[in-house]
């Protein structure tokens, strides 16, 4: 089963629209990968290239070793389920599910195996016998799965598969859709705009941003341990803190911020470098600025907001160095903050992130 | 600058119910949500305050005056449609000002306007570009800067940010609340997400089936949902049934032998349905039990969970009850698939139903 390698992929659309640059990375063999992005990133690019109905302008891609340059769209093994089920609507469930490896001219008995594994593995072939327009969405879509199990396909590329699929659905089909990947030993790339149906489902999910690969991680690297600005920003949201460092022996940095310091988690940036420490929203801890509290790493501020939204409350609290940071608390925290009132806004080290300021500010690193 | 007042407005397509009896009350510069499914009403409505649709009965007014004859280049309101609508052979900037070159303001003052609009808006630079080389995002804001520009004082949105990119969608929720209130204009704005309608509005009418089934502060409409329908729309909820105890003073939802201490006015002994929100439901450790300060407090078995971004959802096991519940990720509770944990609820948490009620709303439905 194949192992897919991206080696500086770039691709151009007519003269000068870089969809995809310098784009390098590893899909192992039986991995779950997902391509997260702001529309126009890429992700689609990205996954037709591996598919083949584009090739690309610059480097290459390989299906375990093999150069794609040499390999034919049917060599390559490929499956594909997109938004909108592409089955055809005249043929039933089981001759959908038939088809593929009736074109590669099987034997009568290995299609008839085939195609009720494919069936029995998408848990479609008690409607074995129906005409897609008399099924639901979901069964829509198995039957579009069962059809790519069938042509023994061992790569499956995804595009929103779950997109028309109402929202309390898309959860049970999520985990359906894993499984199956699983159970059949498929390698699945699966595109999708919707965050949580990334890191639910996937193995490793790419961010990309401008064409380029941000970051290639498992859920809780993207969320707990993002290696770069633009990633904290994108997945969950988090706050940027503007900084100098001051210390950075330890384990923890020290940084000023405004007046001042805070320890944080020390990633390398030397001394008397700026930085930018990227803490999560729902990291900070917040208290009356007149309560006695354990730690001394905190900085004080002055609430603009205390937002009730159900679901959590949004505290804005501008900071002594003027900038407003919003953090995200319990909608049953026991203080609903006054504007106006001066807080502490707890941080722990360890959940901090502490990059390298860039140079042309944290704006452009969040540019999409 | 405008308080706007529908006052029993009805609206049938043909034999097709689009709205029905709506009577609703928005003041001067007061941002209102109108949240609800496709299908509820919500277009119509916005529609009709617009004066895209005449309404079959009852009368819109703005401040005080009745405006339901009026045609709508005569209201002075902004529109913004959830696809964009923007001239595609316009430049962003030409688009912003079509409105005052038709109206035939002084040029001159509407540039210098809509320069201000850009520039509040972000989308500086990009007045020369057209709508097919912007983003999603910068498409919308310029629809925005256009419904704005002409003086418009009432701002009315149907669902404006749902093309958009979850990411994109949250930072323009944030902007447009600050845009309405520094302009100090009236809005109105459609929605399907209940947590963009509670993060813009300062109140909330949820519509159902063309007729407003709650209106109030999204604190209000959160806390005391009116029906079990708005409690499920509002998010998600982990749905009991028991029976009511009163008890010295003391209202309890009973559910085999589990004694759940709740607010209700229900009867002793009636049946009932209790949705707790998923984000009410607090997970601790066993260890913990003794600094715990809750109305309800039972031991549950992890059995599923996962990480979605700002939230742990994880699935609980009580009592032969599965219990949802939403945990953020600032928490420090080990979450672990089969570990044993405790379940928290206040008494406040439970939203309470009588059976009946659930049947009924469940057929309407």
């Amino acid at each position: 089963m194949p192992e897919i390698r991206l080696q500086s992929v770039t691709k151009i659309f007519g003269r000068k629209v870089e969809a995809v640059k310098d784009l390098s990375f590893i899909i192992e063999d039986g991995e779950y990968v997902s391509l997260i992005g702001p529309s126009g990133c890429g992700k689609t690019t990205t996954l037709r290239l591996l598919a083949g109905t584009i090739i690309p302008t610059h480097g290459n891609i390989y299906f375990d070793d093999k150069s794609v340059e040499n390999l034919s769209i049917r060599d390559r093994n490929i499956g594909f389920v997109f938004q909108h089920f592409a089955i055809f609507p005249h043929l039933t469930v089981w001759e959908n599910a038939a088809y593929g490896p009736k074109v590669k001219g099987r034997k009568k008995s290995e299609i008839d195996s085939l195609v009720e594994h494919a069936l029995k593995a998408v848990q479609i072939d008690d409607k074995a016998e129906l005409y897609p327009p008399s099924l639901s969405a979901p069964d829509w879509q198995k039957t579009a799965l069962a059809r790519v199990i069938a042509s023994e396909a061992k790569v499956l590329l995804l595009d929103e598969p779950l997109g028309a699929l109402d929202q309390k659905i898309r959860g049970e089909f999520q985990i359906f859709l894993r499984d199956l990947v699983k159970n059949e030993g498929l390698t699945a790339i699966h595109v999708t705009h919707d965050q949580a149906e990334a890191l639910t489902i996937s193995d490793k999910v790419a961010v990309m941003n401008k064409g380029r690969l941000v970051q290639l991680g498992s859920a809780s690297d993207l969320i707990f341990t993002p290696n770069n600005i633009f990633t904290s920003f994108f997945v969950g949201e988090s706050d940027f803190l503007e900084s100098v460092v001051i210390k950075d022996r330890e384990t923890f940095a020290e940084v000023r911020v405004g007046q001042s310091t805070i320890k944080v988690k020390n990633m390398g940036i030397a001394r008397g470098k700026r930085a930018v420490v990227a803490v999560r929203r729902e990291f900070f801890k917040v208290h009356k600025y007149e309560d006695k509290i354990e730690t001394d790493n905190f900085l004080p501020g002055v609430v603009v907001r205390d937002q009730f939204l159900g679901l959590l409350r949004r505290v804005k609290v501008k900071l002594e160095n003027q900038q407003i940071v919003e953090i995200k608390i319990h909608a049953k925290h026991p203080i609903r903050f006054k504007e106006h009132e001066k807080v502490k806004l707890v941080i722990d080290p360890a959940s901090t992130r502490c990059f390298e300021y860039p140079e042309a500010g944290v704006a452009s690193a969040l540019e999409m | 600058m405008v308080k706007l007042e529908l006052d029993n407005i009805t609206k049938y397509y043909g034999e097709r119910r689009g709205v029905e009896n709506i009577n609703l009350t928005i003041e001067d510069g007061e941002y209102l949500a109108v949240l609800g499914p496709t299908g509820s009403g919500k277009t119509t409505t916005m529609y009709l305050v617009a004066g895209l649709l005449s309404p079959s009965e009852g009368r819109i007014l703005f401040n005080g005056e009745d405006v339901t004859k009026e045609p709508s280049e005569d209201r002075n309101v902004g529109f913004v449609f959830e696809e964009y609508n923007l001239f595609p052979r316009m430049s962003a900037e030409s688009n912003v000002l079509f409105g005052p070159i038709v109206k035939g303001l002084d040029l001159s003052d509407s540039r210098q306007v809509a320069r201000e609009m850009f520039s509040l808006l972000n989308i500086t630079g990009k007045e020369l570009n057209f709508p097919d080389e912007i983003s999603g995002g910068q498409k919308q804001r310029v629809a925005l800067a256009r419904a704005i520009v002409s003086n418009a004082n009432l701002l009315v949105m149907d669902d404006p940010l749902r093309a958009l990119d979850a990411k994109i969608r949250e930072i323009l929720q944030v902007e447009l609340r600050n845009l309405v209130k520094d302009l100090s204009l009236t809005c109105i704005h459609a929605t399907h997400d209940t947590q963009e309608a509670m993060r813009v509005a300062d109140k909330i009418a949820v519509f159902k089936d063309g007729a407003i089934v709650q209106f109030g502060t999204p604190e209000e409409v959160y806390n005391n949902p009116v029906s079990i329908y708005v409690a499920k729309f509002l998010g998600e909820t982990t749905e009991l049934e028991g029976t009511i105890l009163q008890e010295k003073n003391q209202s309890f939802l009973i559910i085999e032998d589990i004694k759940f201490e709740i607010e209700t006015d229900l009867k002793h002994g009636t049946k009932a349905v209790a949705l707790i929100p998923a984000e009410l439901a607090d997970i601790y450790t066993l260890s913990e039990r003794e600094k715990l300060n809750y109305d309800n407090i039972i031991e549950a078995e992890i059995i599923s969970t996962k990480c979605v971004g700002e939230f742990y959802d994880v699935d609980l096991v009580a009592f032969n009850q599965v219990i949802k519940a939403k945990e953020l990720i600032g928490k420090n509770v080990p979450l672990t698939e089969g570990s044993k944990v405790l379940f928290a609820t206040d008494k406040g948490d439970f939203r309470i139903f009588p059976v009946e009620e659930d049947e009924k709303d469940e057929k309407e439905i």
